[in-house]
């Protein structure tokens, strides 16, 4: 009796293994065929060993998966996913390595001002220009791509509304190969549009007719688009774990040489090392930390590249703070900052090329960069505490205190757990320290930091931080900048969460925005950062790097640290046999 | 009995919803899942921004929503995550993957367990048995992620170059793009459940094995078994048929008890190992503020440890008789 027992609970244990393996995994594989996939490279031709050859795979570890594939939503509109639509989606203009932007010439045959008042811009489409299932590239996609990102319609979910919202009309001619982009006020930042071009017709389809609803809901959640316009198409999207890309059939330019680009999304950064060690993944694009980089950097047959990417790490100052409000103290801060110290004991470990960042707007590798900080380059405790005397506070001791306002200690709160930033932090701690300037460590766990900078009620009066330490997106096209350092009504956030407030800013922004000539917008760009420099409400502190380890095998990579990502040019890889 | 499974149930319900309502409105009380749609650069507008906060219902009381959410999972509805995707169909996908990692971690572990505590009891105080001791408490004390760490180096990665193929997996539940026979996939999943599967099972085992040694020690005192050496049985019967069996009755309840604390504790063995899971599915609930996720997750969860404290009640009572008496 005991025995029956027994084997019933050992059968019961069993069976329930049974049933865990075999279900709970999506069997759907809507483009996978053939026999288990290898996950290692794998060279595919009879050119000779150590020659590169037509063919293989390579596995890319991305772990932020998308929410939803229409990037030109809010909902979706992840920088993560920009990297793997660069090579899927058509885009007018690109951003290569070195920051330039310049006209995608497989999608377009010429990009031109044809006037400028009103502004208008003339893209004429290469006739060979397709979508994946034959329909070619018109005026028509570019027109859906205006209707539903300029704002006029509240139901439609966009990422922005930037420049669409000054667009008059779109028109197409010569058979819709020619595209007419007619603005009601002039848009310096008109190459920033129609990126990520997605097919009207069927995003209309999607929708049951309703473009708006196939915009929206078309391509969320598991509909991973099944079109493309560009080297590679997805194939085989299983949620939380990969996503393929795969050569695109109509694709009208120069052939991809690779069979597959598998992107896995279940492997986390401190992953990383072990499964390109165990010949898991081919590369990965983790942000990069020290023992990370130092584990990778070990591993035989795995090269990497660091590069300078469009990202900056600053610390914003909370105006609201009473010491804060003194401009004294914040040029204090900053003249007590040794920043080239900093520098040398985060990024500068990864890589000798990091520099301190002398601008806001623009990024030391950019063609537009000048250094407006130099007032500020070198550590100067003397000159520091002489300010904060001036501002009426009293240094004789550690920390020093404002007859009004007591002690000159401050929080600082980032995004907790970034090890990267919890080190800038603490080297920031001890330079102000020398200041008589008292910083206390306050974080919180990853997006709720956040929260405290943005908070809910986007009133300034419920911010909840004194100096804030994370990183803003640079770009090209810095005309989005205006809302860090302003808002129409004061008393709301919005981008702006130091709260601060100059007319002169908003002048010139919105100089800059209509100035069509690009050396003089970028110059009015900088004489922002030079205001900007003045009032103090931010410091930048360095532009961060972007860490590429990637297999040796994998010939042809090459980081594009802006917005495109590694995969820009992956058509062009091909794998060593 | 059956008086007391439905006594049982009822309570369990009742306390499942209680909780429900404490981590719906803590949760939401947490933070606003819409902050990082503000911190964007360049931002996005303001209409979208509300009009995300009217599809995931934020417009309305948290009452109001609470209500609605409870009437939808009486159908087992779980609602729609913040992104707009049902909620029921990642649950389920994660569930079994994680169902497949503590299902083999408990048997390995039961395996392990069973064997230490009977070879300790059987040679208490010898050398064996100070060696199992030693190594109980040490994998006890271990942290999975270091666990984790030596075992991709040493379990897969020097295995795999001996081998001179991938047969042991460092990251993920299967390879991407798997597309295999029954067989096929099944080894596929196992090579990916090893290392996860070790690491849980090494630190659940250290507990139950002590329990397993100090419950033969007692059998093994017992008076019955005394009889059977005294009758003449061969050490093996005595130890085995007339010990382990009745020494495997406290163990089973506990093993069954602590089913839903492995599952639970799985979170972290799941993070390490890269698999996308339950463990990971409340971290990213938590981390948006995503309150139908994460309450989905308790209430899987308490379900689980429900039914198996219940199972663990009953297996008392149908594996020992004086109990039933």
């Amino acid at each position: 009796m005991m025995k029956s027992r027994w084997l019933r609970v050992l059968a019961l244990f069993l069976g329930l293994s049974m049933i865990a393996a075999a279900c709970g995994d999506d069997d759907d594989t809507a483009g996978g065929e053939g026999e288990e996939t290898e996950e290692t490279t794998e060279g595919g031709s009879d050119e000779g060993e150590g020659e590169a050859a037509a063919g293989g795979t390579v596995v890319f570890a991305n772990d932020q998966e998308p929410d939803g594939w229409n990037i030109n939503t809010a909902s979706s509109n992840l920088l993560a996913l920009g990297q793997l639509t660069e090579i899927v989606f058509p885009s007018a203009f690109r951003n290569t390595p070195d920051f330039e932007v310049n006209m995608d010439e497989n999608l377009l045959v010429s990009a031109e001002m044809t006037s400028e008042e009103p502004q208008t811009i003339e893209y004429v489409i290469q006739e060979d220009a397709v979508w994946s299932d034959g329909t070619p590239i018109t005026a028509d996609d570019f027109t859906m791509m205006w209707e539903m990102m300029n704002g006029s319609n509240a139901d439609v979910d966009t990422a922005t509304t930037a420049g669409y919202d000054r667009v008059e009309s779109v028109e197409g001619s010569e058979d819709g190969k020619t595209v007419t982009v007619t603005f009601s006020e002039p848009y310096s930042e008109w190459q920033a549009m129609f990126t990520n071009i997605l097919p009207a017709h069927i995003i209309t389809e999607l929708g049951d007719g309703d473009p708006v609803v196939g915009w929206n809901d078309g391509l969320d959640g598991e509909n991973a688009p099944e079109f493309s316009a560009g080297p590679f198409m997805f194939e085989d999207y299983r949620p939380e774990q990969s996503v393929t890309l795969v050569p695109n059939p109509e694709w009208w330019g120069e052939a991809p040489k690779l069979d597959e680009i598998v992107i896995r999304f279940d492997v986390d950064n401190a992953g990383i090392p072990a499964a390109l060690e165990n010949g898991e993944i081919d590369m990965a694009y983790p942000q990069p930390q020290l023992d990370l980089v130092d584990q990778i950097d070990g591993l035989e047959g795995i090269e990497s590249q660091v590069s300078f990417g469009l990202s900056f790490e600053h610390i914003d100052f909370n105006l609201q703070n009473s010491h804060l409000a003194k401009p004294e103290v914040r040029k204090a801060i900053a003249l007590a900052l040794d920043r080239e110290d900093l520098v040398a004991r985060t990024v500068g470990q990864f890589s000798d090329e990091a520099e301190v960042l002398q601008n806001r707007i623009w990024l030391n590798n950019q063609p537009q960069y000048e250094e407006h900080g130099q007032d500020y380059a070198a550590q100067d405790i003397e000159a520091a505490q002489g300010l904060l005397e001036e501002a009426g506070y009293d240094c004789s001791s550690s920390p020093c205190t404002h007859p009004e306002d007591g002690e000159l200690s401050l929080r600082i709160t980032t995004t907790g757990g970034n090890q990267l930033r919890e080190n800038t932090q603490l080297v920031i701690q001890n330079q102000l320290a020398e200041a008589g300037i008292a910083i206390n460590i306050d974080n919180v766990e990853g997006g709720a930091a956040f929260e405290r900078f943005f908070p809910e009620s986007n009133l300034i009066a419920d911010m909840d931080y004194d100096i804030a330490l994370f990183a803003w997106v640079g770009t090209p096209f810095p005309s989005s900048n205006k809302a860090l350092y302003s808002n129409p009504d004061p008393t709301l956030v919005g981008s702006n969460n130091t709260g601060y407030q100059n007319p002169a800013i908003v002048e010139i922004f919105d100089q800059a925005l209509v100035e069509t000539d690009e050396d003089a917008a970028a110059a009015l760009y900088n004489q922002a950062d030079e205001i900007l420099w003045e009032d103090m409400p931010t410091v930048p502190l360095y532009q961060k790097p972007t860490y590429l380890p990637y297999r040796s095998s994998v010939q042809g990579v090459e980081d594009n640290a802006s917005t495109a990502g590694p995969l820009w040019n992956a058509y062009e890889w091909t794998v060593e046999g | 009995m059956l008086g007391f499974v439905i006594r049982r149930f009822i309570v369990s319900i009742i306390v499942l919803f209680v909780a429900s309502v404490l981590i719906y409105f803590t949760v939401t009380s947490f933070g606003d899942p819409l902050a990082e749609l503000r911190s964007r650069n360049p931002p996005v507008p303001e209409a979208v921004i509300e009009q995300r906060r009217k599809d995931i219902g934020l417009d309305k009381p948290p009452v109001e929503r609470y209500l609605a959410w409870a009437g939808d999972v009486v159908t087992l509805d779980f609602g729609d995550d913040l992104r707009g995707n049902p909620v029921n169909e990642v649950l389920w996908r994660r569930l079994g993957r994680t169902l497949r990692m503590v299902i083999a971690s408990v048997v390995l572990s039961l395996v392990l367990a069973v064997s230490v505590g009977v070879l300790s009891a059987t040679r208490q105080y010898s050398k064996t048995d100070y060696f199992f001791t030693f190594s109980g408490f040490l994998f006890l004390s271990m942290p999975v992620f270091w666990l984790a760490a030596l075992l991709k180096e040493f379990a897969a990665i020097r295995f795999n170059n001996l081998v001179g193929r991938t047969i042991i997996y460092t990251t993920g539940s299967e390879s991407p793009r798997l597309d295999a026979d029954f067989w096929g996939r099944m080894a596929n999943y196992a090579g990916h459940l090893i290392l996860p599967t070790i690491a849980l099972a090494l630190i659940s085992y250290a507990a139950w094995s002590r329990y397993q040694r100090n419950s033969m020690l007692d059998v093994m005192e017992s008076d019955y078994v005394k009889l059977a050496r005294a009758k003449g049985a061969g050490r093996p019967r005595v130890v085995f048929r007339h010990g382990l069996r009745n020494a495997l009755i406290p163990l089973t309840t506990i093993v069954a008890i602590d089913f839903g604390a492995v599952f639970g504790g799985a979170i972290i063995t799941e993070q390490v190992f890269g698999w996308s899971a339950m463990g990971n599915l409340l971290i990213e609930g938590l981390r948006d503020y995503d309150v139908n996720v994460v309450l989905a997750w308790m209430m899987v969860t308490g379900v689980i440890v429900i039914i198996f404290n219940l199972i663990a009640d009953l297996l008392y009572g149908v594996l020992d008789p004086r109990i039933r008496q």
